[in-house]
């Protein structure tokens, strides 16, 4: 008897790790977009300084998006079965459509097209210029995704149902710049950003659609604190040269 | 009591037009939804179209009421030709209600270019959307830029911002 016990045991802890693996697999197969609306008021102040920013530095993101059991339930009664796993996701670059790094300098430099007093140019700066070095120290982007699945056997065969569902994004964004001018530090300062995406979706039984959405929820979260990062870093840079004056 | 009766209708709205994905709001009931914690596409009807003129009033009310047959029958019987704008507007509204966005589109392209900015432009690119979804091609980028040029277009107006905003979420996940 313990043997047949330690048996179903070992198929259960084998089943569940094969469904997180499963789920990373199958996330592989959607990524969705970073790029966000610009809504900050477009500033038609006389820009005198240039700052040049390079590629970043540093990107803490994980290349691939990674699923790991938090925990599973299993209630097998004799007519009905009952399965629960919630399984955390952390999403990583293939599930966004486009490289993140790039990302982050593009809409720096849209952003700072609007709604700052300087241009921001992508090169190797003069000394005399301004050059600013971002690195971005944490980019983590966490979610869980449950399924559950209902099992009903009567007497000449069986009912499976299955559901799944996701649960709000939180991002994670921490970043660093070191602002440059004549090879010297003029501000170092360091942004830390928490975001929380509400996942709008309830229980789906549309598995595609059901984890397309889940996926897209996650980019949204991180699209979203990328954008709230950017928006604090122009204001800081603002602020330093209108002062500096 | 006013939120309760806006929530009403909005439910009756989703209930009977199950298909619909674009709701006609006056300023005033704008004025009593939190723009940040709605999903769904709003067409905003700005208090100098609705309250002066007539057939956007009466197009509103209809489409308040659900009356679709009620409301075609209406723009139907229009003889008036001096606010063509007007009519061609309501026009687009009832066909986007129908989901018939090539009739609306048609309908859009003839109001004058002066006329009911900005939902011309802002329904120009819903519609445009809504009619390239139904043969499979969507490109998020492309929308982004044009919602993003509309909004630039008309930088000070806050409401339009918080409604484009829901739309691009709209085109984040396709639904």
């Amino acid at each position: 008897m313990s043997k047949f016990i330690k048996i179903i045991a070992a198929l259960i802890l084998l089943a569940s790790c094969s469904e997180s693996k499963m789920l990373e697999n199958s996330l592989s197969n959607y990524d969705a977009s970073i790029d966000y609306l610009h809504d900050s008021k477009i500033n038609n102040c006389i820009k005198k300084d240039t700052i040049f920013i390079n590629s970043l530095s540093k990107l803490n993101l994980d290349t691939f998006t990674s699923v790991s059991k938090i925990n599973k339930i299993f209630l097998p009664f004799i007519i009905y079965n009952y399965d629960k796993i919630n399984m955390r996701v952390k999403l990583g670059q293939s599930s966004i459509e486009q490289p993140y790094s790039t990302f982050f300098v593009n809409s720096l430099i849209s952003e700072s097209n609007r709604s700052a007093c300087f241009v921001t140019k992508k090169d190797k700066p003069d000394i005399n210029q301004y050059s600013l070095e971002i690195s971005i120290d944490s980019c983590k982007t966490v979610s869980v995704y449950q399924r559950r699945t209902i099992v009903i056997y009567y007497f000449v065969g069986y009912i499976k149902g299955f559901q799944e569902l996701g649960f709000p994004a939180k991002t994670n964004l921490n970043v660093n710049i070191i602002l440059r001018k004549h090879d010297k530090i003029v501000i170092t300062k360091n942004y830390n950003i928490d975001w929380v995406q509400p996942f709008e979706f309830g229980w789906s039984r549309d598995i595609e659609k059901a984890r397309s959405n889940f996926t897209t929820n996650m980019a949204e979260s991180l699209s979203l604190s990328t954008k709230k990062c950017i928006e604090n870093i122009i204001k800081d840079l603002n602020e330093y040269l209108n002062g500096s004056k | 009591m006013m939120k309760n009766r806006l929530l009403l209708l909005i439910l009756l709205t989703m209930v009977s037009c199950i298909h619909t994905k674009y709701f006609v709001f006056t300023e005033n009931e704008l004025n009593n939804i939190n723009l940040g914690k709605c999903l769904i596409n709003i067409i905003p009807i700005s208090k100098i179209d609705y309250q002066k003129d007539s057939i956007v009033f009466r197009t509103c009310n209809f489409l308040s009421e659900k009356n679709a047959s009620g409301l075609r029958k209406y723009l139907n019987n229009i003889s008036d030709t001096k606010s063509k704008s007007s009519y061609y507007l309501s026009n687009s509204l009832y066909y986007i209600n129908r989901c018939e966005y090539k009739s609306a589109m048609e309908n859009l392209q003839k109001i004058d270019t002066t006329d009911f900015k900005p939902i011309r432009e802002l329904l120009l690119i819903d519609v445009t959307y809504e009619i390239n979804k139904e043969i499979g091609v969507l490109d998020y980028k492309k929308y982004l830029n044009d919602y993003q040029s509309l909004i630039d277009k008309y930088q000070d107006n806050e409401q339009l911002k918080k409604i484009v905003a829901i739309r691009i979420r709209y085109l984040r996940y396709n639904y």
